[in-house]
């Protein structure tokens, strides 16, 4: 029933809408007048005005609010939907980041998870990013985590992950409906550990662990889900907004370690972390909440348990479980009935703080040391025992099964004390205690009397020295580090002749240690040899050849001869792949090694006066740094790797990224290493060019003088760097209006610059000459600085070319001495030269 | 909040308004449907939470998100609240029919999760599907009208919003309102018997 004049009509009712009810019949009969159809219209209409009263009067929203809240297809995807080969079948949760629905799989058949994200993400970004990333992702393949089978963006634009469905229920609810006890606990949590700690020897950190992701299947083994989800998701590995930033940092924040709530780069250690949050969930059955509560919480718990708790959820990652396979390892102590590591604080811990704290006492802390040598020597003792027990058990059978028994139990001793030794010092790695330096004197305290003590033990006396001298080195303190190698390799050389096994391991380290310090041509001697000593043998030991040819081409490279390192590189590089496999720290370190070779490449190049590929270097160094932060962040592989880039940066003039690189050098060098090493003294040799470079003598002053005085003790004179930095110096006194004082520095580098034979790139004899004569230069002295500042541009003219600013540079002196000196003609020759592009009258 | 989609949003609002882009307001639906789907859950997440919560102006919020306010003039506020509000209407409208057709009868995995769905929501939405179908009858002979119901109950958007966007007086968003209320009231009614 249609009114004939809307308009009208509406207007009617409108009208006697906003009348008193008394006043409407009034009005109607008024305006209706005759026709009696249109005034029952308006009439029933006003009728409605209780009923329309009642109707929609709350917004729309809130009235369908249980039609959206209850439905299962609120989500993005309708049930029946296809999504590339999947269909999806139902919604099966949503989170911060999005949706997660099970799906068919109609190409392959089986169920699959589909992680669909809701957060804004470029789709270009996305894709690209994940591109790169899915590769490392689907590789994980182990039985404790939920496959990643890949993933794209939906029409809408929205990124979805396919995973591995995984029908079982969250950790702590499988615990709880299971009653298991304490000790099933532990054991559940251990192979989800050695899940995380498979991801992590992957290069894979999962960033958000949590109890959610971690979900028991009927059989009960535990699965992880979500792996590496959060990376991908990561703003600082994808180029996205802020707000997806946010999103991500928030996600999880009970789990989230405090370095990843900073908003800090996460490592391994954060898994750690949130592992601990997990473990302690899974033990008292709730959240820790704030850390100092958890204590109380938990004094009904073992005092061990609650010691791996908190070493796991220490505030700093650095005194955390440096793995998370030690932190399983721990709990597996436990369960066997053996001490864990994880005391109040380590024993390790304690020694660092203990010498830190009594500069004097440390002679306490050899004492400790050398009852721990002691221990091992008596269990070494011990197995050796055992094992002629057991020679002789096999003349007498009767014997042979408790021998066995004995001999066993021994190792299992040597490995506990190897394993507490190491842990001890272990503490001296820079890695895994920052910046404690000191722990040096306990070393030396150790060394000190071991000769001595083991003079009855060679074998073990020579493991000692080798154990002593890996710590030396790992802490870039070279002398004893080659003292103890060598007295090492004397040992085994004298017990088993020069063709044994233990033998060409003493020599790999020996030539580790010397080519630290550039001592290359003994260091590629012993590699060389220990190298032919490894290939007789068979089986042969992939992983210690992988090794050897890596620190073989390492040496190579260095001495400047890349041609030569490439082929054992290339060799080493597969032979890592078979054993470690590619996500592997030490197929990152062969990685790296290449890098360097290609760097070296581009020396040579320069040196013949060809094309340096140096951007190639470049790219070669930030691939292997990604690699190395992403697994070892603080490791000196990871710091040395930026170095490298720094100077390769350098080299090409790119000084605005030079100095970003080395600012991120310094923070990661400070936190680990301190002040006072080798590379603080590189990282300020690199500062000093690049302030010289802006023209800040002063602080070059400064700056050089550490790395200087360091480089002049450690070096030999003629050392490119002895040469460069005096010569730095010098000049650098020189622009402060001190030549005369600058002056001895410049000669010494003058006089040993001319014994050097390489000097790399930028840098050549040329400017050595240049710096002096500008020296001689300003105190007056033309006639001697002439043939100086001349050869000094010929050198630099065949070297680098004549367009290179360091060439026009030393064409800038020569016209200035020859303008001071009052000979226009020679001034004009090299006006001209000192800028090859400008209008010549100058 | 200026993410990037809210320079989106301005922009293409912008570019509509210039008349630059034709494909405007197409492109602007995904946009502003993902926005408005997350400030409906939101706000029934609160709703959930604290029930004396007052209704707020859910377009207003999905336009404070999505719209660099001082880079835009009254009348591109005006069309998206236009859009924005129509497409609520959609998105409820979708998901009440999908409702209800799966109460129907519809594919198996559905009709088992519904089964565990309250009745309240099925009620909810056939008085919903019934609301639609009555006002696009309104639409035909009185569109403005049905364009205030729209932006109130739909896009819940206040009178004098509404007054803005349709370029009628405050006091004429309100007779169209009471009309309008009476009409499918009585509309509603009858289909009912």
């Amino acid at each position: 029933m249609r009114p004939e004049q809307p308009e009208r009509f509406a207007e009617l009712v409108e009208h006697a809408f906003e009348l008193e009810r008394a006043e409407r019949a009034a009005f109607l009969a008024q305006a209706c007048g005759n026709d009696v159809e249109l005034r029952a219209e308006v009439e029933a209409l006003l009728g409605e005005q209780e009923r329309a009263a009642k109707l929609m009067n709350v917004p729309a929203a809130e009235f369908g609010a249980r039609l959206l809240q209850g439905d299962d297809d609120a989500g993005e995807l309708r049930p029946g939907e296809m999504l590339g080969d999947y269909r999806i079948v139902s919604l099966l949760g949503e989170g911060g980041m999005g949706e997660v629905y099970l799906a068919d799989d109609t190409h392959f058949g089986r169920q699959v998870a589909i992680k669909l994200i809701k957060q804004g993400f470029g789709t270009k970004e996305f894709v690209r990013h994940f591109r790169q990333e899915e590769r490392i992702l689907a590789a994980l393949n182990h039985p404790n985590i939920a496959r990643l089978y890949g993933g794209a963006v939906t029409k809408n634009g929205l990124p979805y992950f396919v995973m591995e469905y995984v029908e079982g229920i969250p950790l702590e609810t499988y615990a709880a409906q299971q009653s298991l006890s304490i000790r099933e606990r532990l054991a559940l949590f251990r192979k989800v550990c050695a899940a995380v700690s498979y991801a992590h020897q992957n290069l894979v950190i999962h960033r958000d662990l949590k109890p959610a992701n971690i979900r028991v299947t009927a059989e009960g083994e535990p699965k992880l889900l979500d792996f590496g989800i959060a990376r991908l998701l990561d703003p600082e590995t994808a180029q996205t907004d802020n707000q997806t930033m946010l999103a991500v940092r928030a996600m999880t924040p009970n789990y989230a370690s405090p370095e990843q709530l900073r908003g800090e780069r996460m490592t391994t250690a954060s898994d750690v972390y949130s592992l601990g949050v997990v473990f302690y969930e899974l033990l008292a059955g709730k959240k820790p909440g704030v850390r100092k509560d958890g204590e109380a919480d938990l004094k009904k718990l073992d005092a061990d348990l609650d010691n791996i708790l908190f070493k796991s959820l220490r505030l700093e990652p650095e005194r955390r479980y440096s793995s998370v396979g030690q932190f399983s390892e721990d709990i597996r102590r436990y369960l066997e009935g053996l001490p864990v590591l994880a005391r109040k604080d380590t024993l390790g811990y304690r020694v660092s703080k203990f010498v830190r704290r009594h500069k004097a006492g440390v002679a306490a802390v050899a004492v400790v040391m050398l009852a721990l040598l002691g221990g091992l020597i008596t269990t070494t003792r011990q197995m050796r025992i055992a094992r002629r027990e057991r020679d002789r058990a096999q003349i007498a059978q009767s014997k042979t099964e408790q021998a066995r028994r004995q001999t066993e139990l021994a190792k299992k001793q040597a490995d506990r004390l190897n394993h507490f030794l190491e842990d001890l010092l272990s503490s001296a790695d820079p890695a895994k205690m920052g910046k404690d330096v000191k722990v040096v004197q306990v070393l030396d305290a150790a060394g000190k009397s071991i000769d001595d003590d083991l003079a009855k033990e060679p074998e073990v006396l020579a493991q000692v020295h080798e154990t002593l001298s890996r710590a030396y080195e790992r802490l870039k303190v070279i002398p004893p580090a080659e003292q103890h190698a060598r007295k090492a390799l004397g040992i085994f050389r004298q017990l088993h002749g020069e063709e044994d096994l233990a033998t060409a391991k003493a020599e790999f380290l020996l030539g580790s240690v010397l080519a630290n310090v550039f001592q290359l041509k003994e260091a590629e001697l012993l590699l060389r040899h220990a190298l032919a000593v490894e290939r007789r043998q068979a089986p042969p030991d992939t992983f210690a050849l992988a090794e050897t040819l890596r620190v073989l081409g390492g040496i190579l490279s260095r001495d400047v001869r890349p041609d030569e390192a490439a082929p054992f590189l290339a060799e080493s590089l597969a032979l890592m792949r078979t054993s470690r496999g590619e996500h592997s720290l030490e197929y990152v370190q062969v990685l790296y090694t290449q890098a360097h070779a290609k760097h070296m490449e581009t020396e040579v190049a320069a040196m013949q006066n060809r094309k340096a590929d140096l951007e190639g270097a470049i790219a070669g160094y930030r691939r292997v740094i990604e690699l190395f932060d992403q697994l070892a962040p603080s490791s000196t592989q990871a710091i040395l790797a930026r170095v490298e880039l720094c100077i390769c940066l350098g080299r090409e003039q790119k000084w605005a990224e030079e100095e970003q690189e080395l600012e991120r050098l310094d923070q990661q060098r400070r936190k680990t290493l301190g002040d006072n090493n080798a590379f603080a003294v590189t990282s300020l040799n690199l500062h000093s060019v690049l302030d010289f470079i802006r023209g800040d003598y002063p602080k070059v002053l400064e700056e050089v003088r550490q790395p200087l005085d360091f480089s002049v003790a450690n070096l030999p004179a003629n050392h490119r760097n002895v040469v460069q930095l005096r010569g730095l110096y010098g000049l650098a006194l020189t622009r402060t209006g001190r030549a005369a004082e600058g002056e001895p520095f410049l000669r010494a580098a003058y006089t040993e610059g001319s014994k050097t034979e390489r000097f790399p790139f930028q840098f050549t004899f040329g400017n050595v000459e240049t710096a002096l004569g500008e020296c001689l230069f300003a105190q007056g002295r033309y006639a001697e600085c002439e043939s100086l500042l001349l050869t000094g541009y010929d050198d630099l003219k065949t070297r680098l070319g004549e367009k290179v600013p360091m060439t026009m540079a030393a064409a800038r002196r020569l016209r200035e001495l020859y303008t001071a000196w009052n000979k226009p003609t020679e001034a004009n020759r090299f006006a001209a030269q000192e800028n090859p592009h400008a209008n010549s009258s100058r | 909040m200026a993410g990037k989609t809210s320079e989106d949003v301005t922009a293409l609002l912008l570019n509509w308004q210039s008349g630059d882009d034709e494909e405007a307001p197409a492109k602007l639906m995904p946009l502003v449907y993902d926005e408005l789907r997350r400030v409906a859950r939101a706000y029934l997440q609160r709703e959930r939470d604290d029930h004396t919560l007052q209704a707020t102006a859910l377009v207003h919020e999905a336009y404070l998100q999505l719209v660099d306010d001082k880079k835009v003039t009254w009348k591109d506020r005006a069309h998206f609240y236009g859009i924005a509000a129509r497409l609520m209407r959609q998105i409820l409208m979708q998901h009440a029919r999908a409702h209800q057709a799966a109460k129907r009868g519809g594919p198996a995995q559905l009709k088992l999760s519904l089964d565990e769905a309250s009745d309240l929501a099925t009620d909810c939405a056939v008085e919903l599907v019934d609301l639609d179908d009555a006002l696009e009858g309104l639409t035909k002979i009185y569109p403005r009208k049905s364009k205030v119901v729209e932006l109130k109950f739909f896009g819940g958007m206040e009178a004098k919003q509404i007054s803005e966007v349709l370029q009628v007086s405050e006091k004429t968003v309100l007779r169209d309102w009471n009309f309008a209320r009476l009409w499918l009231s009585r509309e509603l009614r009858r289909d009912a018997a």
